[in-house]
């Protein structure tokens, strides 16, 4: 039996988060302290510039309470936060955006921004100077379904987080030590303040209860399927009513490109022939 | 003084085809007395852009097209850094210019843009659009008309999301909006600036009363302003907010301009469309039936918003090609970055620009 621990916190303060964030962490710290590490690289989303009350990205107030927490366990534990950014986006500029910056100062964490390597001739020097904890965020992620952890750690690694074979074998080669869900902010459709925290040493098992959480049909998604099949029935969660808050979630999709639909461009053009209007450049799309 | 003869189309040539660029370069296209015979940008696809649009002479800097054409008018649509460099060239040559808001980084950089263009005997106007948007216009036109009789309050606001993009994340976002050197500053003089011309085209000269400016990420500049401003003549107070925190896709323009008059008010919103696709498909049907009758179609108008920049840039060919005053023109530039620094003082805002006239 795998148990996901989870918990919702009375508020989004620095003291309501630590709480949470140490009722929820045991298992984990557990595991760290047996495996007696001595640094340990904290991965959150941090994908793009987007306000955590979003729900899009990793709060990073939920970091910073994650590294207190660990610092008062094991006092002389190294914390360093890695910030992967979407393709083409400057991991540095997101980390002081997002205020990783402000937050490594303050707690004395070391910040490793990094970009994915495409090739995949190595994994990224950050994601194997420690042992890895990911902190995804809690939102429904378009191909992915789910961004929680595997995607974050498959897309860092620059693996395809949609095939279930290159996700496992990632995630045996980076094997983390387990997994801290940020759902203080969720997004599944839209944004939604659910003031909750899920961990766990699995990091695939946590991901099947946010998937829970979030209403995301497994048996849409090729990944969760393999998870699902890969634990059963076996994932047990504790502290935290996941299927009244899924409840509570606003249903619906991750917004459309806005890229105009090839249909959209190709009747706009034809409108634009027979009237003599001009074609707005917005209605171009990406791929003109 | 100004002026291109009239009888020739006005050859224009436009610096910068990023996003603005390209809806200048297809208003201009539009217009049967304007050519647009040059563009300049240092990114590769925008200039495939041009040369597919039927621009003849694409340029990777604007520099080299100043040094080759010779134009009657320059659509300057480059970040605010090079707005200064961009006018001096273009007056060199004798060539007008269409500057992009913000129209300057300071009010210095602003005043000396309208120097070098009043000692070359070149006329500047300034892309501020929103007041050419149908609803803005009519709200001022009733207040003018004295519908509402006199208005001792007012609002208006404006929030969207550059430089970034709400989700899906597809690609990176330009830098340069987050350098206050670079921009000049945030989202006041980004956007503010557009709101600030709207107030002063309504109610005549304004006053800073108070500001407060905030940011919602730890970024370099303002992402949201709130300012309290009093017109002069009217003793209209106003509140004024503009942020870049709020998602914004393509049918969206989150913008209310508000009015409260003795006898009722005034809201932009009464006048806009009550939905982007349905007035997309009237607007549709209507140019298309123009074009049965051999009329002119209404340009962009199925985009409801981007029809206010057709109409500026034809205002703005309109008092060229008629050696008249651009009806924005440079002096409303200046006032509006005049306000922007006032209350940039009254928020106690100060932003180290190292290359910004001060």
């Amino acid at each position: 039996m795998t148990v996901v621990t989870g918990t919702q916190v009375p508020a989004l303060d620095e003291a309501a988060l630590d709480e949470g964030v140490a009722s929820v962490t045991s298992s984990l710290r557990q595991r760290l302290t047996e495996a007696d590490a001595d640094r340990v690289v904290l991965l959150p989303d941090a994908h793009y510039p987007f306000q955590p009350s979003t729900g899009m990205v990793t709060n990073p107030a939920v970091v910073g309470a994650l590294a207190r927490r660990l610092r008062a366990s094991m006092p002389d534990l190294d914390v360093a936060v890695a910030i992967n950014a979407a393709r083409g986006i400057d991991p540095e500029a997101v980390a002081t955006y997002l205020g990783y910056e402000t937050l490594a100062a303050d707690l004395d964490l070391e910040l490793q921004p990094f970009s994915t390597d495409e090739s995949r001739t190595q994994i990224p020097g950050p994601l194997t100077s420690g042992t890895l904890v990911t902190v995804p965020s809690a939102r429904i992620g378009g191909r992915v379904a789910v961004a929680g952890g595997l995607a974050t750690l498959s897309r860092a690694a620059g693996a395809d987080p949609t095939d279930p074979a290159d996700v496992f074998a990632t995630l045996d080669t980076l094997a983390p030590a387990g997994t801290v869900v940020d759902a203080t902010y969720t997004y599944a459709g839209d944004p939604h303040e659910t003031r909750s925290l899920l961990s766990g040493t699995d990091v695939g098992a946590a991901d099947l209860v946010l998937a829970r959480l979030l209403g995301v049909a497994i048996e849409d998604a090729p990944l969760l399927d393999e998870l699902r099949s890969r634990y059963d029935s076996a994932v047990t969660v504790t502290g935290l009513d996941v299927d009244g808050i899924a409840a509570q979630l606003p249903s619906g999709e991750i917004p459309e490109s806005t890229d105009p639909h090839p249909l959209v461009r190709t009747g706009y053009k034809l409108y634009t022939m027979v009237s003599g209007d001009v074609y707005p450049p917005q209605m171009r799309g990406g791929g003109e | 003084m100004f002026g291109s003869p009239s009888g020739k189309r006005t050859s224009i040539g436009l610096l910068g085809v990023g996003n603005i660029g390209q809806v200048h370069l297809q208003s201009a296209r539009a217009m049967d007395d304007v050519e647009v015979t040059a563009a300049a940008d240092a990114v590769p696809e925008n200039r495939a852009h041009a040369t597919s649009q039927g621009v003849d002479s694409v340029y990777d800097d604007f520099e080299t097209l100043l040094e080759n054409e010779s134009l009657d008018a320059v659509i300057v649509a480059l970040p605010p850094f090079l707005h200064r460099d961009a006018v001096e060239l273009a007056a060199e040559q004798g060539a007008h210019a269409y500057v992009e808001k913000p129209f300057a980084r300071s009010v210095a950089e602003a005043r000396e843009l309208i120097d070098i263009a009043d000692e070359a005997d070149v006329s500047l106007g300034v892309d501020h659009t929103i007041r050419y948007f149908p609803d803005v216009r009519e709200v001022r036109d009733r207040y003018r008309d004295g519908r509402i009789g006199s208005v001792p309050y007012a609002t208006i606001s404006r929030v969207n999301n550059h430089p970034f993009s709400g989700p899906p994340v597809e690609g990176p976002y330009p830098s340069w909006p987050l350098d206050p050197d670079l921009a000049g500053g945030g989202v006041l003089l980004e956007l503010g600036v557009h709101l600030l011309d709207v107030l002063e085209w309504t109610f005549g000269e304004m006053e800073v009363l108070d500001a407060e400016t905030d940011r919602q990420l730890e970024i370099p500049v303002e992402d949201a302003a709130t300012v309290f401003l009093k017109a002069a003549e009217t003793g209209t107070r106003v509140t004024l907010h503009c942020g870049s925190y709020q998602w914004e896709d393509l049918s969206e323009f989150n913008m209310t301009y508000r009015l409260e008059g003795a006898t009722g008010a005034l809201d932009n919103g009464d006048y806009a469309p009550e939905s982007f696709y349905g007035n997309a498909a009237k607007a549709s049907i209507g140019n298309v039936q123009k074009a049965f009758s051999g009329e002119e179609p209404d340009y962009f108008a199925p985009t409801y918003y981007l029809q206010a920049y057709y109409t500026a840039l034809r205002e703005f060919v309109d008092a060229i090609r008629a050696g008249e005053q651009p009806p924005v023109s440079g002096a409303e530039g200046l006032r509006t970055v005049q306000l922007v620094e006032d209350a940039y003082d009254a928020a106690d805002l100060t932003y180290d620009r190292q290359g910004v006239v001060q």
